[in-house]
C-alpha cells in the first residue's frame, strides 16, 4: 500500500518508494500543523463549546473542514457527523454502525479514525459506536445550539479529523510505510477490480486543496491567486470542472461561506481575470502565534 | 491605425508605455496608445506621490541617503532596471555623468556626454545626448537658459543644483556611487513615465514627451518600447498600487505574456527579481515554492504605500 506513485496526502506525483510529495513533506508544513494541532486541544480541553466565530483557532479549523463538506467521496462522511452530533445533543449517545451507513461507502475505516480521535468509541466487533461524554461532538451541538443560525460548527469536526489524522500520517510516514486505514487514509476508498488489484481513491480536490492552503500559510505565503493554484492542482491531476470546483469554494461562490480568505477578488492580469486571494488577518496572526511558541520551546 | 507625430509614427494597438499589445478592438478605441494598467487610477497617484516625495526629498540635498529612506531606496531600485536595460543604461550613465560635471564645475560639456554615449557614429550619440537634454527639460532637472553654448541653453535647474551639492559632499571626481546615479535616474524615469501617461491619455498631440524622448527610434522613425525596462517597473508599481502584498512567478510571467516577453527574456526578468543576476535590489525578498517563485515586496515599500494610502483617506 502507498508504495508510490501519488502522495498520499495532497496526490502529487512523486516517484516510486517515496510516500510524500517535497510540498508535504517539507518540515515547516508538519510544524505549523503540529503548533496547530496542539493549540487546537489546549484551547479543546477550556472550551464547553467550539465558539467558531470568536475564536480564530476553532474558526481555521472548521474553515478547512468546509473545503471538504461539498466533495462527494466524503458526502457519506458528513452525514454521519450530522447525524451523530444531532442525535447526541437529543442525548441519544449509542449507534449501530449499519445505521451510519449512508449510500454504498464504507464507512468502517472513518469511525476507526473517529474512535482513535476520542470523537466516539467504535466497537468493531459489536458494531456499535458511542459518544463518550468528553467528546468534541457534544461541544459541536452545545455551539450549535447557542448559534443555530448559518453556523460552520459542524465543519469543525470534519476538519480537526482530517488535520489530526494528516499529521499522524507525517509522523507515520517518517518511519514506515503507511498502511490503508492508518492516519489520513481512512478518509480514501479502495476498490479492486476484476484483475484483483487494488484500487485507492482519494478526495483529490479537498486534500489538495487543504494541502495547498496549509503548505501555503507554513510558508507564510499570505497571497495567491488562482493561477498558482491551477498550477498546483493541475500536477495533482485537478482539472477542468473540478478545479473550477475548488475555485468557488475558495472564493465563497456557494452558501459554504468561509473566512479562509479577507480578500477574494477578481483581478486583470493582462488579457486575462484571475481571481486572487489574501489570507484573513485573524490566521495570519494566529500562525504567527503559533511560530512565537514554537520558537520558545 | 498610425498617426504621425513629428518624426514618429505611433500605433493605437499597443501600450507605449509597457508594450502592451491590444487585440480587441474596444481596447483600441477606448484607451488608445496606453494600456488599461498603465492608466490606472491608482498607478497614477502612485507614482505622484513617489515623485513629489522623492522631489521634495532631493531638494533636501537628501540623494546620498539613498540607502536609507525609503522612496529614495525604491526610486534608486527602479532605476537599476533602467541602468541595467542594454539601451538605457545610456542615459543613465549621462545623468551621472552630467551631475557629477555640474557638482564640480557647474555646468556639463557635451564631450564628456559623449565619451558614456553609445551609438555607431558621433551624429547617433549627438542625438541621444540631445534626446536626453530634451528628457531633462521634460522632467524640470534642467531649465531653459540663454547664451551660446548648451550648458547655457539648457541649464540645471534649482533642483538639479541643490541635488549636487549631497554630490559635492561624497567628494565624486569621475562618477557617482551606482547607487546613487541608480536614484537620480530613477527620479527622472518615474517622472518621465507620469509625463508620458499624462501625455499618452490626453490623445497623444504633438512631441512625445517625457520617457518616451528615451525610446530608441529606428532607420524608418518607428519608436520602439524599452519593454525589459518599462514592463518590469510598470508591473511592480500596478501591483503595488492595487494594493496587494504578494505575487508569485506565474502571475508576474502570464503578466508578461501579452507584452511580448516570453521565454529567455521572461527568465531574464524573473532572475532580476529573484537577484539570480549582479542586479542589486531591494524591491521584492523571494521564496521558493516548488517550481515556481514567490516574491513579497520589501515591507519598507509596503509601509511607504500604507503611508500614501493614509494620507489620501
Amino acid at each position: 500500500m502507498a508504495k508510490g506513485g501519488r502522495c498520499i496526502i495532497c496526490g502529487d506525483r512523486i516517484a516510486i518508494g517515496l510516500q510524500l510529495c517535497d510540498w508535504c513533506r517539507d518540515p515547516k508544513f508538519e510544524d505549523v500543523l503540529r503548533g496547530l494541532i496542539e493549540e487546537v486541544d489546549s484551547e479543546l480541553k477550556q472550551a464547553s463549546r467550539i465558539d467558531v466565530k470568536a475564536n480564530p483557532t476553532f474558526s481555521l479549523i472548521a474553515d478547512l473542514g468546509i473545503l471538504g463538506t461539498r466533495h462527494p467521496l466524503l458526502a457519506s462522511f458528513s452525514k454521519m457527523i450530522a447525524v451523530l452530533i444531532t442525535e447526541g445533543g437529543k442525548g441519544i449517545r449509542e449507534f449501530k454502525a449499519r445505521d451510519l451507513y449512508y449510500g454504498q461507502r464504507d464507512v468502517k475505516p472513518f469511525l476507526m479514525m473517529l474512535h482513535d480521535l476520542g470523537l466516539v468509541v467504535y466497537d468493531a466487533t459489536q458494531e456499535e459506536v458511542m459518544i463518550p461524554d468528553d467528546s468534541v461532538l457534544l461541544k459541536i451541538k452545545h455551539e450549535l445550539e447557542a448559534d443555530p443560525h448559518r453556523n460552520p460548527a459542524a465543519a469543525f469536526a470534519l476538519g480537526y479529523a482530517t488535520l489530526k489524522s494528516i499529521l499522524k500520517t507525517l509522523e507515520l510516514a517518517r518511519q514506515r510505510l503507511v498502511e490503508y486505514g492508518e492516519g489520513v487514509t481512512c478518509l480514501y476508498s479502495i476498490t479492486r477490480n476484476g484483475s484483483g488489484s487494488v484500487r485507492m481513491t482519494m478526495p483529490k480536490s479537498y486534500m489538495a486543496t487543504l494541502s495547498f492552503v496549509l503548505g501555503s500559510w507554513a510558508r507564510e505565503f499570505t497571497e495567491f491567486s488562482e493561477l498558482d493554484l491551477h498550477k498546483f492542482m493541475i500536477d495533482r491531476g485537478v482539472m477542468g470542472k473540478e478545479f473550477k470546483e475548488v475555485l468557488a469554494i475558495l472564493s465563497c461562490a456557494f452558501a459554504t461561506a468561509h473566512g479562509l480568505y479577507e480578500r477574494a477578488s477578481v483581478e486583470h492580469l493582462g488579457r486575462i481575470a484571475i481571481h486572487r486571494f489574501r489570507l484573513s488577518e485573524d490566521y495570519i496572526r494566529l500562525y504567527e502565534r503559533i511560530r512565537a511558541r514554537q520558537r520558545t520551546r | 491605425m498610425t498617426m504621425s507625430l513629428s518624426n514618429i509614427q505611433l500605433s493605437k494597438k499597443k501600450c507605449w508605455i509597457c508594450g502592451y499589445k491590444k487585440i480587441v478592438q474596444s481596447e483600441i478605441s477606448s484607451l488608445p496608445y496606453i494600456c488599461s494598467w498603465c492608466s490606472n487610477e491608482h498607478v497614477v497617484t502612485l507614482i505622484s506621490n513617489i515623485v513629489s516625495e522623492a522631489k521634495e526629498l532631493l531638494r533636501g540635498g537628501e540623494l546620498d541617503k539613498c540607502e536609507d529612506i525609503d522612496v529614495l531606496s525604491f526610486v534608486a531600485d527602479l532605476g537599476t532596471f533602467g541602468a541595467n536595460h542594454s539601451y538605457f543604461k545610456q542615459f543613465s550613465r549621462i545623468m551621472s555623468m552630467m551631475a557629477v560635471q555640474i557638482a564640480l564645475q557647474h555646468k556639463y560639456t557635451p564631450e564628456r556626454l559623449l565619451k558614456v554615449t553609445d551609438g555607431s557614429s558621433p551624429q547617433e550619440r549627438w542625438e541621444r545626448v540631445l534626446d536626453c537634454i530634451k528628457f531633462l527639460m521634460d522632467v524640470e532637472l534642467l531649465e531653459q537658459g540663454q547664451g551660446k553654448y548648451i550648458y547655457e541653453l539648457y541649464k540645471p535647474s534649482d533642483l538639479f543644483l541643490t541635488l549636487t551639492t549631497s554630490v559635492e559632499i561624497a567628494d565624486v571626481e569621475k562618477e557617482l556611487p551606482p547607487r546613487t546615479a541608480a536614484c537620480l535616474a530613477g527620479y527622472a524615469w518615474l517622472r518621465g513615465i507620469a509625463i508620458t501617461i499624462n501625455w499618452l491619455k490626453e490623445g497623444a498631440k504633438g512631441d512625445a514627451k517625457g520617457i518616451m524622448r528615451l525610446y530608441a527610434k529606428g532607420k524608418d522613425g518607428k519608436l520602439s518600447v524599452p519593454k525589459s525596462f518599462t514592463a518590469p517597473i510598470m508591473y511592480i508599481l500596478g501591483h503595488l498600487a492595487g494594493g496587494h502584498n504578494e505575487f508569485s512567478e506565474t502571475e508576474f510571467r502570464t503578466w508578461l505574456n501579452p507584452r511580448g516577453i516570453l521565454g529567455k527574456d521572461a527568465d531574464f526578468l524573473t532572475n532580476i527579481l529573484a537577484r539570480a543576476t549582479q542586479l542589486n535590489h531591494r524591491l521584492v525578498n523571494f521564496i521558493y515554492r516548488g517550481s515556481t517563485l514567490h516574491f513579497k515586496f520589501n515591507p519598507l515599500y509596503l509601509r511607504m504605500r500604507e503611508r500614501y494610502r493614509e494620507r489620501r483617506r
